[in-house]
């Protein structure tokens, strides 16, 4: 029994930590851009997509971890220009375009990849015996490459020029651009990071997930949710609450149906946002 | 150094600034007064090229900015130091300082900067969002000098600042001017803006309504009194 929830504790940490990474995407977009990328899991999914199709033509899966972010931060790149920023400034057609964005990527996948879902083959192929199970070890790998990719994103942030002009264009745009900040440049910057951060996700995830059109729409959901329990625009929140909602849900889905999962993970949302509107991990009181 | 002609500008359907004229000569130190309201912010926005909705033509230092990226205004050597300090309150102090810079210097690259302002050295690593009032104006002044700008525009600097460390500010702009760096200065308070400044231009309901040396003011009540609506203590 104590085997088992050992098990599910670690699957939830490594899918947690996957999250975490969607979800900080989101929320940099959201944060900086006011936009609400209802695509944003659709990349995920694409991403997923692009490393199957990695390991299809080229039977090496490693090669997705470089290029698929290449490619989610280009594709990033011209989202921004071509379908955020002719609605900058309306937060409800911003929602529409990036909804009409999100059945484009589906409907695509689904033209061309196909209905059936599809799994790829363990690409570490070993196992590992961890409370009695054999686990395998490729879980533990991703949840080590997500984990570095988030650290490598939070160093980013607060190391680099490129990252303070990110945080110093969300506080105070106007400002930023007198001081000499190319703002404009930053936004399309930050979205191309959020995209590859989402298609990496769908990298590190597509081994231990089966692979399919429809695959964005359970961890959109999980992100945003992740994004409001954890307070708009704090992101350190935002990654821990991803990753305690998918143990939690990892752990209830065990033993019960995963619905029943996601309804605990929208009570939870629910009870943070009466108790502590500003997230859980903000100040109480400021 | 700064020509302005015929600057208008918008906020949606009113007409803030309707035809405002008026030059800085290089190494001058200038004053824009008049009451509140009457567009002297949106000036200086609009010189920086924030203001979308803005026409007329701004000349700095012989170039044409008309056109030219709000971005790339501060690198060709104009800066500003905006009403309200506007810091970026989540960034440190030293992230402030250096944020229009492509490349952080080390710390020993800002010594001129520090000699200046030198309670800004004890405090690098802290938020700027936790700097006490005045210590925020020294560091909006300071960010904007470590770009090595040729022209200053000051946006009521001494606003909110507790009369002691007002004249510590007064005698900055003017040592700041007197390095050879032009000043456009917005202030309400008349006898600051007519000790730093040469010259005076008053504002009102988006334009220029008076030119004249600083001396003038000083002299003649009635043009404070008219223009400004306060008597000159
Ligand atoms: N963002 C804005 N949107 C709409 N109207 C604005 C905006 N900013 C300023 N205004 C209006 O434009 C006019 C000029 O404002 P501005 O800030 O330039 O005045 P000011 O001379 O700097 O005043 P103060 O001395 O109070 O700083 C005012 O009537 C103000 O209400
Ligand atoms: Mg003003």
């Amino acid at each position: 029994m104590y085997d088992l929830i050992g098990v599910l504790l670690l699957n939830g940490l490594a899918w947690g930590l996957i999250i975490a990474l969607i979800a900080l995407g989101l929320s940099i977009i959201f944060g900086l851009l006011d936009f609400i990328n209802i695509a944003h899991g659709d990349l995920f999914m694409i991403g997923a997509v692009l490393a199957w199709t990695t390991v299809d033509v080229t039977g090496n899966f490693w090669i997705a971890f470089v290029l698929v972010p290449l490619i989610g931060f280009a594709a990033g790149c011209l989202i921004e220009r071509g379908v955020m920023r002719p609605v900058e400034n309306s937060p409800a057609l911003s929602i529409v375009a990036s909804f009409g964005l999100s059945l484009i990527l589906q409907e695509g996948v689904r033209a061309t990849f196909g209905t059936t879902p599809k799994r790829l083959m363990d690409p570490l192929g070993v196992t590992v015996e961890l409370f009695g199970f054999q686990y395998e070890a490729y879980r533990l790998l991703a949840a080590l490459i997500a984990a570095l990719a988030i650290a490598g994103f939070f160093l980013f942030l607060r190391r680099t020029k490129l990252g303070t002009w990110m945080r110093a264009v969300r506080q105070d745009r106007e400002m930023a651009i007198a001081m000499g900040v190319p703002a404009d440049r930053i936004f399309m910057f930050t979205f191309g990071i959020g995209a590859a951060m989402a298609m990496l996700g769908g990298v590190v995830a597509a081994p231990i997930t089966s692979v399919e059109f429809r695959l964005g729409l359970d961890v959109l959901p999980l992100c945003f949710i992740a994004v409001i329990i954890g307070g708009l625009g704090n992101l350190p929140g935002t990654a821990a609450a991803a990753v305690l909602l998918a143990v939690m849900e990892g752990l209830v889905s065990a033993f019960a149906e995963p619905t029943t999962a996601r309804i605990v993970s929208l009570v939870v949302m629910s009870v943070v946002l009466l108790v502590r509107p500003n997230g859980l991990f903000a100040p109480a009181r400021r | 150094m700064l020509k302005v002609e015929d600057l208008h500008a918008y906020y949606g359907k009113s007409h803030v600034l309707r035809g405002v004229n008026l030059h800085v000569k290089p190494g001058e130190a200038v004053g824009l007064l008049g009451r509140n309201g009457v567009g002297k912010t949106t000036t200086m926005k609009a010189i920086m090229r924030l203001m979308p909705s803005a026409s007329g033509h701004v000349t700095f230092d012989g170039a044409p900015l008309d056109g030219v990226d709000p971005f790339r205004v501060a690198p060709l050597g104009l800066g500003i130091v905006p009403q309200g300090r506007r810091l970026f309150p989540k960034l440190t102090v030293y992230e402030n300082l250096c944020l229009g810079l492509a490349k952080d210097p080390p710390a020993e690259g800002l010594s001129d900067i520090f000699a200046r302002f030198p309670r800004l050295k004890e405090r690098l690593t802290q938020l700027a969002g936790t700097l006490s009032g005045g210590e925020q104006q020294q560091l909006a002044i300071a960010r904007c000098l470590v770009m090595n700008p040729k022209m200053i525009l000051f946006d009521e600097p001494t606003e909110g600042i507790m009369p002691k460390l007002v004249a510590q500010i007064r005698r900055q702009i003017r040592e700041i001017n007197k390095t050879g760096i032009s000043v456009l200065l917005v202030e309400q308070n008349i006898k600051t803006a007519i000790e730093i400044c040469d010259r005076i231009y008053i504002m009102e309901k988006g334009e220029i309504c008076f030119e004249g040396p600083a001396e003038a003011l000083k002299n003649d009540q009635n043009i404070v009194h008219r223009y400004l609506g306060v008597a000159l203590r």
